[in-house]
């Protein structure tokens, strides 16, 4: 076991590496750089611009040098000093913009996907013992229709209907008082109010998949000699479902898990912009528009580093939990 | 003796035994009610697709002021209490002159007939036969709104099947790649293990960290302005899909390491059989139960996934129409408020997200069948 | 509502009229006396009975009545913590007074929604304080500024400033503020924009000389000019708009004052990357930096919550030390704060208009419906101010004069074949499609009631002929191909690629101008790419046929802002890189040839012109060269700008003209909105 994540943490480093090269590339692949997108939105604004006023510009911010050396500077900066750079659109350090949304990120995403996994897993199990039944069905097609529906349009559709029937639009994660107030006790209720879309549009989506997953291995289990067995050994069904059977059906579940982390990043990005939750998402989404490169690459390299970790976490707890597999990791 | 024995009625038990893996799927596969409604409804949807030109009453340029956000229009069997077949009324539309809101009412007047295999406006079937023939239609001067006019006039119902022939067709040409592509590089990393597992594996995480966002706006900024639209949407898609794979690939690898050890597979070895053979012949078809479910639901994560891209204002962009268009379309206040039939597209999404979704279910009960 | 009428009757003719022979008005008040009086107003063009903007009554300088403040003031100067009103205004005489309709109450705040950094401008213009500034009838008043006195040739220019008037931070605003900010940052060139043109004068030998600031007192300080410049205060209306900075302030902070190291550190400890981006953030766009002193109505405060412009939300708080107050004496502003909301999607911001929050904001027409059905429940009504647009924004057709290909150059400078594309196009039906019926279709031309407006003009190419369409292709040297397409007489195809940026609503209009123009036999493609890209292509000359361009052909007035109507620079589409070659006198990009060229002398002819009259005359003679040209093709009238206003809200103009020059909604000053209890 120890010696299967050491190998793990090892591979960590020159992934995440590789994955900050693509990233960055991927950035400023797009035509234009952050000048051309600042000076043109400012002129829509009424104010002038020279062109020697742009090459000024271009200079101060360092990007009129290929992209190989802005990145090669970016990364020393960042292995270096721990500097990742300034947001040409904040005008602050790049890890202030994300320090002052990670937290909220964090928590958003967690609430989201504990919410996902309390729910979906009694369900999966529930529909997989009683397959075919109408509760079945009915879990099934509510799944169903969660990760069908675009999650932009539900979005919108749920906010304009809070309108309609409260006058209230739900619109962020905080209410207004929150944001004057800050959060505590009395207005925690704003805030709780304002998840409620949210969970709904974005955690439905999840919800499905893992309810699917864990009824058909569930149902894969539930087939096996074993449990035929324990049953006639007189072991409870109680203990049958949910210490043999459960824990078999959780593989692909934990697998997934990293997966579910890294869609829930991106994927939650439109939902995000469409309710205006103040997490990463959306920031990172005006940033590329504006091709402000190293916060865009920053954001994109912080979620990239959290699912490769998501990754070797779920890969260990895989070991942990399908011992078949740090056997098998052994060569051929 | 054995072989006169063939032409006997088998029974049933024999027929069960010695039928063919794909027959006894497709047995089961027709007991789960929902799946074979599914794929009935999958067909239909298919089949107007394809002759979506044909059934469709206009085309994708058919703007008209005059009737620019119209609601459905009736059709009426009875006018004044005499029957004359199925016709609609001609539409009014007058400015309300307190609120200047627009106001749509039926002449009564203006009867027009709807007639069945008209001519209606040109188009070529499969982009090879040229043909006016429409499967209905009304005269000139009047309009069949089966679904409401959109904000230029265009008629909903026209842009929601030829918007199905992209988002019905295009999904799959990533989703196959994807799937092949999963399969084979996933097998590769699971069956070898060692430094080939390892390299792919860490390659599969850089490429599944890619998030998709930045990737399609690179994508769509960087593809040169004369391809048409569909066909830029087209390689966005099958770009996309080369990174798409890797979750597949993961699942695929893994049930590989469990089964692998498996004796039929050290026997083929020992027989001398190659290791592609093995893949493809003796591991893929064990797990081929979940690899034709998630055929199945990759489809509609890239119907989903092409709504998103139109969401952003990248891929499909009009007069070319997919479904993802008419719903970032709709994606307004004003159309939620004030003309809801442009939320029809929705629940053809819905629908087809979830008939595949059913098929996949199907499947999946059915791929075992020796259960 | 269906066709706007719009007044800009005195816009031009009395800004000129008044500069006539150099005189000028001084600012209304007891100061020194001008030394020359004003001119007869020239007669306007002939005007329609139109409802003109509303006026909104002169500000006068000095007041008798007895001062007064709101509540908040009153406990702090109570509590010691502010200096007690009469030392926080103005001197008495000084001060300024606005005049409104009504006289307010104190109370309320205004919420908006913003959308980060791009939205710092919105906030900027409704808070502005310019030295001058516009009057709805195009003429400009003394602002901060006390008055002026100008000499006989318009070359020096003497600037009185009021007594006593105090910046944000309670520090006193004098001349020195001027100075400094013309010396040590514009000259400088320390927020990184290089001396902006109203400081700039040109011979009639062309040669560019700067201007020169001098201090005469704490409160006068003058301003010479090598060469007459008439229109100095209006270009500095609209170039130079505030032309002061704190010194104080400013002293602590910038290199030249306290070394390269201390700045860069103070710099860090802002939040800046380094001094020059320090400069430039705080010295061209300083209403969001809080502790920047400023002379504005509402201020971002540091060392309050809610003060970070790039957050969530912010507030923009009532100004102990502003100068101006009502007729009553009551310090102004009446609303006691500006909040802001961020949202991220303009589905957002209909949704907060809809439950009433934000109290102004302006709204589109589509959504015109559903604005309606919630008024009562919002609590809001509807208020129309007029564009200054010679077509709708997404209606105007840009042709760049200088294409690189060679082939499309030639057929792009031939009207007619810029006749055939307008006329290709039914106005009528096009105007139903994209303004559902509120306006209607149109040539783009100057507005009714602006300088240079013709009904023939107006109406000039709008007929729907696509037969005619085709023979003037065909008499172009247009060939028909096997494709049913026009191609070029040696058989290359013939392509007209529509570009615009991505956020420009255009798609709609493109959508149908290319359905037109393929069933005229032009093969047409469409596509939008990021702002920034257009703007690149722009400047590089690369563009082909711009649809709703961000620098769009307008009005206000082509003497004081040419740039989109004159190949001045490299700015708009349509004259592509003549702007280059006019601006490097001739060094770089593409010569006109013709009527643009015509164009560019009459332009030097304007520069060079002694009074206003001569002005007026070039300018009607440059409008005559467009008129016949109609190098910029439009399909429909800009739409009024719909705003949806709270219905409690009074003072705010129920007419007005919504254009930069007028700093947008700053024209409404804010400073002067009130809720009615």
């Amino acid at each position: 076991m120890g010696n299967y994540v050491f190998k793990r943490v090892l591979m960590f480093v020159p992934t995440v590496l590789l994955l900050s090269i693509a990233v960055f590339f991927i950035i400023q692949l797009p035509p234009g750089d952050y000048v051309t997108s600042y000076v043109s939105r400012m002129s829509a604004e009424g104010e002038v611009f020279t062109s020697e006023d742009i090459d000024n510009l271009r200079e101060q911010y360092g990007l009129d040098m290929p992209w190989y050396y802005q990145y090669g500077k970016w990364m020393k900066k960042i292995i270096t000093e721990g500097d990742f750079g300034y947001s040409f659109s904040y005008n602050r350090p790049v890890w202030s913009v994300i320090m002052d949304r990670l937290p909220l990120t964090v928590a958003i995403t967690l609430i989201i996907m504990l919410f996902s996994y309390f729910v979906s897993i009694p369900i999966g199990i529930y529909s997989a013992l009683n397959q075919y039944s109408v509760g079945d069905f009915v879990f099934t097609t509510i799944g169903f229709l969660g990760v069908g529906t675009p999650n932009f349009l539900l979005a919108i559709i749920l906010m304009f209907a809070s309108f309609t029937l409260t006058g209230d639009p739900l619109i962020g994660l905080f209410s207004e008082d929150i944001l004057r107030e800050g959060l505590n006790f009395s207005n925690l209720g704003g805030f709780l109010k304002h998840l409620i879309i949210p969970i709904v549009v974005i955690g439905t989506g999840n919800t499905c998949g893992i309810i699917r997953t864990v009824r058909a291995q569930m149902l894969d289990e539930v087939t096996q000699q074993y449990v035929l067995t324990a049953r006639a050994k007189g072991v409870s069904e109680r203990v049958i479902t949910y210490k043999y059977c459960l824990r078999a059906a959780m593989n692909p579940v934990v697998s997934g898990l990293a997966g579910s982390l890294s869609s829930l990043f991106s994927g939650s990005t439109i939902s995000a912009i469409v309710m205006n939750m103040a997490i990463l998402g959306p920031v990172l989404y005006e940033a590329l528009k504006n091709q402000d490169m190293y916060l865009a690459g920053t954001i994109l390299l912080t979620q990239g580093f959290l699912v490769v970790l998501g990754t070797l976490l779920s890969d260990i707890a895989l070991a942990w939990l399908d011992p078949r597999i740090r056997y098998a990791e052994r060569s051929y | 003796m054995v072989l006169h024995k063939r032409k006997n009625k088998k029974n049933k038990d024999d027929e069960y035994y010695l039928a063919s893996q794909w027959t006894l799927m497709g047995r089961k596969f027709k007991k789960h009610k929902l799946a074979m409604v599914s794929l009935w409804v999958l067909g239909i949807l298919y089949f107007v697709a394809l002759f979506g030109n044909f059934i469709a009453p206009s085309d994708l340029v058919a703007y008209n002021s005059k009737i620019m956000n119209a609601p459905p229009t009736k059709i009426h069997m009875y006018h004044e209490g005499k029957y004359i077949g199925p016709f609609v009324y001609g539409i009014d539309m007058e400015r309300d002159p307190v609120t200047k809101r627009k106001v749509y009412s039926e002449n009564m007047d203006e009867i027009y007939k709807i007639q069945w295999f008209t001519h209606g406006c040109e188009y070529k079937f499969l982009g090879l036969f040229k043909s006016d023939l429409h499967l209905f239609g009304v005269e000139e001067g009047g309009a069949i709104l089966l679904m409401g006019a959109d904000s230029m006039g265009r008629d909903l119902f026209s842009r929601m099947i030829l918007g199905s022939q992209v988002s019905l067709t295009v999904p799959f040409a990533g989703t196959i790649i994807s799937f092949v592509l999963g399969i084979i590089i996933g097998g590769i990393s699971g069956y070898f293990g060692g430094v080939i597992d390892t390299a792919i594996q860490r390659i599969i995480e850089v490429l599944s960290s890619i998030p998709s966002i930045p990737l399609w706006m690179a994508l769509s900024a960087s593809i040169p302005p004369d391809i048409p639209v569909v066909r830029m949407y087209l390689y966005i898609t099958i770009i996309v899909s080369f990174i798409s794979w890797t979750g597949l690939a993961r699942i695929v690898r893994g049930k590989f390491i469990s089964l692998r050890k498996e004796d039929y597979v050290m026997a083929a070895k020992i027989s001398g059989v190659s290791n592609f053979k093995i893949i493809t012949k003796h591991l893929v078809p064990g797990f081929m139960s979940y690899l034709i479910v998630s055929l199945t639901l990759g489809i509609p994560g890239m119907i989903i996934g092409e709504t998103s891209m139109s969401f952003l204002g990248l891929g499909i962009r009009s007069p070319a129409t997919s479904w993802g268009v008419l719903l970032q379309e709709a994606q307004e206040i004003t159309s939620i408020a004030t003309y809801p039939w442009r939320l029809i597209p929705l629940f053809a999404v819905i629908l087809t997200v979830l008939a595949f979704n059913f098929i996949g279910d199907g499947l999946r009960d059915a791929a075992d069948p020796y259960k | 509502m269906r066709s706007r009428v719009l007044v800009l009757l005195m816009i031009v003719t009395i800004t000129l009229g008044l500069l006539a022979g150099c005189g000028g008005t001084a600012g209304t008040g007891t100061v020194p006396e001008p030394t020359k009086k004003a001119q007869e107003p020239t007669k306007a063009p002939e005007a329609t009975a139109a409802p003109k903007p509303t006026a909104i009554p002169d500000s006068k300088t000095g007041s008798k009545s007895q001062f007064t403040e709101p509540e908040e003031f009153k406990a702090l100067v109570e509590a010691g913590k502010l200096p007690e009103l009469e030392k926080r205004l103005p001197a008495a005489d000084d001060v300024m007074v606005e005049y409104m309709e009504s006289t307010g109450n104190y109370g309320g705040e205004l919420n908006f929604t913003f959308n980060g950094k791009s939205s710092q401008w919105y906030y900027g213009k409704i808070t502005e304080e310019a030295l001058f500034r516009f009057k709805t009838d195009g003429t400009v008043e003394p602002n901060v500024a006390k008055g002026y006195d100008v000499n006989d040739d318009a070359t020096v220019y003497t600037i009185y400033l009021r007594e006593g008037m105090k910046w944000s931070d309670g520090e006193p605003f004098t001349a020195d503020d001027v100075i400094f900010f013309y010396y040590e940052m514009c000259v400088e060139e320390t927020f990184g924009k290089s001396l902006w043109d109203c400081f700039k004068v040109t011979d009639p030998d062309g040669n560019d000389s700067i201007a020169k600031f001098e201090k005469v007192d704490d409160y006068t300080f003058t301003v010479t000019f090598e060469y007459s410049k008439p229109t100095f205060l209006e270009n500095l209306a609209i170039n130079g708009k505030w032309c002061f900075a704190p010194a104080h302030w400013y002293k602590e902070i910038l290199p030249k004052f306290i070394g390269e190291e201390a700045a860069n550190a103070k710099a860090k400890e802002m939040g800046y990357s380094d001094a020059v981006a320090m400069g430039k953030e705080t010295g061209y766009y300083y209403w969001n930096v809080p502790g920047r002193p400023t002379l504005r109505p509402w201020v971002v405060f540091e060392d309050v919550e809610h003060n970070d412009c790039d957050g969530e939300y912010f507030v923009m708080r009532r100004n102990p030390y502003y100068w101006k107050v009502d007729e009553k004496g009551q310090q102004l502003p009446y609303i006691n704060e500006l909040r802001f909301l961020r949202v991220s999607d303009p589905q957002q911001t209909l949704l907060k208009i809809l439950d009433g929050t934000v109290n102004i904001f302006a709204v589109s027409y589509t959504d015109y419906d559903v604005l309606t059905a919630n008024m009562d429940k919002g609590g809001y009504e509807f208020v129309e101010w007029s564009s200054v647009s010679w077509a709708d924004l997404v209606s105007q057709l840009h042709l760049n004069q200088t294409v690189k290909d060679l082939k499309k150059r030639e057929l792009f400078q031939n009207p007619d074949f810029r006749q055939a594309l307008s006329i290709a196009v039914d106005r009528e039906e096009y105007a139903a499609l994209i303004s559902d019926g509120f306006a209607d279709g149109r040539q783009a031309a100057p507005s009714k009631g602006a300088m240079g407006y013709s009904e023939e003009w107006a109406t000039k190419w709008t007929e729907y002929n696509p037969e005619k369409a085709k023979e003037l292709l065909e008499s172009c040297g247009l060939v028909k191909g096997s494709d049913g397409y026009y191609d070029f007489k040696d058989g290359t195809d013939f392509v007209l690629n529509l570009q615009t940026f991505t956020d420009s609503g255009a798609d709609s209009s493109a959508e149908i101008l290319m359905k037109y123009y393929n069933d005229v036999g032009i093969q047409t493609t469409y596509k939008p790419v990021d702002r920034s890209v257009l703007d690149n292509m722009t400047t590089s000359n690369d563009h082909e046929a711009v649809l709703a361009p961000v620098s769009s052909a307008t009005s206000v007035s082509i003497i004081l802002r040419p740039d989109t109507l004159v190949p001045v620079r490299n700015y708009t589409p349509w004259y592509g890189a003549v702007g280059n070659w006019y601006a490097s006198k001739g060094a770089e990009g593409v010569e006109p040839t013709g009527d643009l060229k015509k164009l560019c002398e009459l332009y030097d002819e304007l520069k060079g012109a002694m009074n206003a009259k001569e002005q007026e005359e070039i300018a009607l003679k440059m409008l005559r060269l467009h008129e016949d040209n109609i190098w910029v093709i439009g399909y429909m009238e800009s739409l009024p700008v719909l705003i949806a206003k709270d219905k409690n809200i009074r003072n705010f103009p129920e007419n007005s003209i919504f254009c930069d020059e007028f700093r947008d909604f700053g024209i409404a000053h804010y400073q002067c909105l009130y809720f009615a209890q």
